[in-house]
């Protein structure tokens, strides 16, 4: 027996129904692999550093973050390095390589399309303070490293 | 609007009137339902395939279950036996299709070197893998689930 009109509608609302759910699903999927794709385009742009002397001597990078794709980026601080005029010779490293963020949190986020500040703190040893200092005066310091980020759930390491 | 532009409405709207029909409106039913069910599929293991670029509300369940129930609504959109395999299978190519032009698609947009198409051996591999494991056998099952509940209610 063949279906009412009602019921053919009715189950061509439903087909429709699954198309609208799955192309809106799609874009937002292809949203996230489009920004997979261009990742590369993520930038850390060191604004300023400043050491602080202490009990445990520090210095303070503050960074702008941009994220040029589609999609939100969470970013892990993993092996970030200040060095002395160039990255290239391991000698010059003066800091500590291991980062981490100043507000005590584990991760920060950088919305999509669009920029945050963040600043990272890198131990320094004690004998490498008023080298740092004269080289972030002269402007020789070089910032380093990479990143473990993370987008929606892919991880990828970036450099700095 | 003319009268065949009218019947082809009519078949289109009314596709399981339409599968037992002439052959033109057979061919408009099955292509209709095909089409949309092959969208479907299509776009839906496109999201099974990048699921780690997949924003959390699109899981892999509710991927296989539009596939499944886009399976079931061509049985039961297309009623007459032939004309619902001529939808099915309409669908099952255009499925397999979507799902190879938008591995092959980011390359394209964002001028990526496939190495002479190498690069893209990997992206069709999954997409073959996923018709083949996912796809086709989801669409089938829901067609076949179609076909008992038709039988059931008969």
């Amino acid at each position: 027996m063949v279906r009412s009109p009602r019921t053919q509608r009715v189950l061509l609302l439903l087909l429709a129904g699954c198309l609208v759910v799955s192309v809106a699903s799609f874009a937002a999927t292809a949203t996230g692999q489009l920004a997979w794709q261009q990742r590369d385009g993520l930038a850390f742009t060191p604004t300023d550093l400043s050491v602080s002397d202490g009990d445990e001597p520090t210095v303070a990078i503050e960074f702008t973050v941009t994220n040029p794709t589609g999609v939100p980026v969470t970013i892990r601080p993993a092996v970030i390095g200040v060095f002395d005029g160039s990255a290239e010779a391991e000698n010059r490293l003066v800091s500590a390589r291991t980062a981490r963020l100043a507000d005590g949190s584990g991760t920060f986020r950088v919305p999509a399309r669009g920029s945050t500040e963040t600043t990272v703190l890198v131990d320094l040893p004690r004998e490498n303070v008023e080298r740092t200092r004269a080289a972030i005066a002269d402007g020789r310091a070089v910032v380093s490293g990479t990143v473990t980020a993370e987008l929606r759930d892919r991880r990828f390491s970036a450099d700095v | 609007m003319s009268k065949e532009d009218t019947s082809v409405w009519h078949a289109a709207l009314n596709p399981a009137s339409a599968s037992y029909g002439t052959r033109g409106e057979r061919v408009v039913a099955a292509l209709v339902v095909g089409v949309l069910a092959g969208v479907v599929a299509g776009t839906a293991m496109y999201n099974v395939r990048q699921s780690a670029v997949a924003p959390a509300w699109t899981s892999d369940l509710l991927s296989g279950t539009l596939v499944l129930v886009s399976g079931a609504l061509v049985k039961l959109l297309c009623e007459q036996l032939r004309t619902s395999l001529l939808s099915l299978a309409t669908a099952v190519v255009l499925g397999l299709a979507v799902a190879g032009a938008t591995a092959v698609a980011p390359y394209v947009l964002l001028d990526i070197a496939t190495l002479g198409g190498l690069a893209l051996l990997p992206e069709l591999r999954d997409v073959i893998t996923l018709a083949v494991l996912g796809q086709v056998p989801l669409q089938f099952t829901g067609y076949l689930l179609a076909i008992v509940y038709d039988g059931a209610t008969a």
